[in-house]
């Protein structure tokens, strides 16, 4: 009795093919999607190179110094985006376009007079959006190795010219003494010359210091015991005292996007959240119409004054309304508990909650009208709207993602109204920036509406 | 001819195919002023084609369909048909009430004059005190009933009802004709599609049967049994043993153990009993029965299944 019912499980599965998909594709479709992501976005760490954008002085040489240091970096993309301007608003302008474009995941300020050499010069400025704090630390320890690195370099050069300053001083007159005035200046400077009234030169191998304890001074020897008043005593510097006792690198990092908010990314959740069950939402009550189709009320409608046309526009407004609604109440409670500053962004919020809605509404609309039941609606939805979720950023921020998950993304709707409200919320951009978004999503809303238009027409036909 | 005797739906060779199937292959069809016609056929022969053609749902390939409103119902929104369809083609989770105000609404009655008519169909279907009901809470008998309330409240010049009787109690179906005899009474031009042959044999004034797309018979149920199956009424005798004496009017079998006699009229019959006294041995069993719609609908449509 028992393995009948299992047949009967097996039997009911083997004819539904929905149900197989549901079972058996889905979820190696949604490993697939997370595989591609954390294989290639986040999860690969540092196989994903920084995309760095570099704002550098013009005529510094330090500047072009580091800058190529950075850009054979094979951890980092670099790209040169031009002279930074003198003016402070003309900077800020110009960070938030470069921030705005969404192409670097950091960008590099240089001051006018940079200089790894000289203190107080190594002062580096890094603008980030928030997306990736990987980067931030990357750069970060980038910058600290090519200071350190810088030091050291500055450090032995300012030991050897300790030591040439100390050899012309205490050799100096020794050479004019021994020599005389007019004969040192006949004969051409050598090391020789300089040893000759000490005997040979000290023989000196590589990587060794001066062996020899009774050894004469020489450059590369120091006296251990100075006189009073001798370079050693005032000059001599310790090697490790001239790099830790250094400046640090000064090494900035700030957001102005989001100087003003305490929680830039709640936003950015409540939209990927809010976008996933308007989509749940709105297909659920588009399968009303499949509903009406099957009990016979919508031939009553159909038959009554109300044309197919009204039908239609009458049901996309409703689940564009309960969008918009669902939405609103989504923000209004972000913002009541976590501060997202909807007030502010209101007017962003109202473009890109209208347009996804919109959007979302006609992909409910065009879903019932393709579907033959309602369950086959269901499972249809729930397959495409966990993959869309998915790949556009609802269930794993779009930031983390590689580019070329981040393009594939492009081609679901829930990519381009995150896209928005990141832009609304995280980069507090002007309504004039959400154009590309709202075109994208008005422009699939409106061809979803004439395709559902142009196969309503099965519902004169019947189911 | 008179406005009563003018048909309000003609149908005139109308022809409807889907992706080269017929459909309907030139159906013509009148219904009269406060008639009820009773149409019915096997599933599949066209029926719901054909109602979704008059409803205005599908345009005909071919053909006309004219509907013609008589002067009594001037003034209404009566030239849209109401259709009632087979299921409860209600909104389960509105109450009674909303139902009907919506669906008023979609015919395009408003105000006082929806309340108005609401109040009326109420009344009509039995409903007054189930107003603020939610219509899944109604029983059977009653979601039928709502369900071709929300169909008239525009008093449309012809009713389509689609089998607006199934799974509903003996009770209910009496409410519901009723229902539909007050429908015609005012003039309404009421089809019934059903397969609840019984019924529409008692209360339809006129037949139609379809099948392939055809109307194969059209007329009261007495002229259908005439056209379809000769003399209305059949006694048949079966004997024990052969029967050796010729009967007039009355076929063998080959056996001659069962004779059959078709009568025109009942009247005839006790002639054919007092025959059948002066038998020498008189038949063990007599059977006399009158064909019915189910009879003359097996014998136009066949008996091999269909859809």
């Amino acid at each position: 009795m028992i393995l009948t019912f299992l047949r009967i499980a097996y039997l009911r599965l083997r004819n539904n093919p929905l149900e197989l998909l549901l079972v058996f594709v889905m979820p190696v479709l949604f490993f697939s999607i997370f595989a591609m992501i954390f294989s290639q976005g986040i999860a690969a760490g540092t196989e994903k190179p920084v995309r760095l954008g570099l704002l550098l002085p013009g005529d510094n040489v330090a500047a072009a110094d580091l800058q190529a240091e950075l850009q054979q970096n094979t951890s980092l993309i670099c790209t040169d985006l031009g002279g930074l301007p003198t003016e402070s608003g003309r900077q800020e302008r110009v960070i938030l376009e470069a921030q705005n474009s969404s192409r670097y995941d950091l960008l590099l300020l240089l001051s006018a007079d940079f200089s790894p050499a000289e203190e107080d010069r190594f002062r580096v400025r890094l603008v980030t959006d928030g997306q990736n704090a990987m980067a931030v630390a990357m750069v970060r320890a980038i910058l600290e190795e090519y200071y350190a690195v810088q030091r050291v370099e500055g450090v032995v050069e300012q030991l050897q010219e300790s030591v040439r300053s100390a050899a012309k001083e205490r050799l100096l007159p020794a050479v004019e003494e021994s020599a005389g005035q007019g004969a040192f200046f006949r004969e051409p400077i050598s090391p020789r010359t300089v040893f000759a009234g000490s005997g040979a030169p000290p023989s000196v191998e590589p990587g060794l210091a001066p062996v020899s304890a009774d050894q004469p001074a020489s450059v590369l020897d120091p006296p251990t015991d100075p006189a009073p008043g001798t370079f050693s005593e005032a000059a001599d510097p310790d090697p490790e005292t001239l790099l830790t006792a250094g400046p640090e690198p000064q090494i900035s990092v700030d957001n102005p996007q989001a100087a003003d908010q305490q929680n830039p990314r709640i936003a950015m959740y409540a939209a990927g959240i809010a976008v996933l069950f308007l989509l749940f939402a709105c297909t659920g009550h588009a399968a009303t119409m499949l509903e009406e189709a099957e009990s016979g009320t919508l031939d009553r409608i159909l038959v009554s004054e109300a044309g197919l046309l009204q039908i239609v526009a009458g049901k996309w407004l409703g689940i564009f309304l309960m969008g918009c609604l669902q939405l609103s109440v989504m923000f209004v409670f972000a913002e009541a508990v976590f501060r997202i500053h909807l007030w502010q962004h209101l007017d962003g919020f109202l473009v890109m909650a209208g347009s996804t809605s919109a959007a979302t509404a006609s992909f409910a609309m065009l879903m019932a009208t393709i579907c033959r039941t309602r369950s086959q609606l269901q499972g249809t939805a729930t397959v495409i709207i966990l993959s869309m979720s998915a790949m556009g950023g609802s269930m794993i921020p779009r930031f983390v993602m590689s580019d070329r998950m981040k393009e594939l993304g492009r081609w679901t709707f829930n990519a381009w109204a995150l896209d928005g409200f990141q832009k609304v919320f995280w980069f507090q951009s002007p309504i004039e920036s959400l154009r590309p978004e709202v075109t994208v999503l008005l422009g699939s809303s409106l061809v979803m509406s004439l395709a559902t238009l142009l196969l309503s027409g099965r519902w004169r036909r019947g189911l | 001819m008179t406005q009563e005797h003018q048909p309000i739906l003609t149908l005139q060779a109308v022809r409807k195919s889907y992706r080269g199937r017929a459909a309907l292959q030139g159906i013509s069809l009148q219904l009269f002023p406060g008639e009820l016609l009773g149409f019915f056929g096997p599933n599949g022969a066209g029926k719901t084609t054909m109602i979704r053609c008059i409803c205005g749902l599908l345009k005909p390939d071919e053909g006309s369909i004219t509907l013609r409103i008589p002067d009594s119902f001037r003034g209404s929104r009566a030239s849209r048909p109401g259709l009632v369809p087979q299921n409860l083609a209600v909104y389960p989770d509105l109450t009674v009430q909303q139902n009907l105000e919506v669906f008023g609404r979609l015919e395009g009655v408003r105000g006082a004059a929806l309340q108005q008519r609401i109040d009326e169909v109420l009344e009509w279907s039995a409903l007054q005190d189930r107003r603020r009901s939610l219509a899944r809470t109604l029983s059977g008998g009653m979601q039928r009933r709502l369900n071709i309330a929300c169909s008239v409240l525009h008093r449309p010049a012809v009713l389509l009802l689609d089998e607006p009787t199934v799974g509903v109690d003996p009770q209910s179906r009496e409410r519901i004709y009723a229902m539909m005899q007050e429908l015609t009474a005012a003039g309404t031009a009421v089809l019934l599609t059903t397969h609840q042959l019984e019924e529409v044999e008692t209360r339809c004034d006129r037949i139609v049967v379809m099948d392939h797309g055809q109307i194969v018979a059209d007329g009261r149920l007495p002229q259908l049994v005439a056209s379809s199956l000769g003399l209305p009424h059949r006694v048949e005798l079966s004997f024990q043993h052969p029967c050796v004496v010729e009967l007039r009017n009355f076929e063998f079998d080959e056996q001659r153990l069962t004779a059959v006699c078709r009568l025109a009229s009942m009247q005839q019959l006790p002639a054919v009993l007092e025959v059948l006294q002066g038998l020498p041995e008189p038949p063990q069993a007599i059977n006399v029965r009158s064909f019915g719609l189910q009879d003359v609908f097996l014998a136009l449509t066949g008996r091999s299944l269909r859809e």
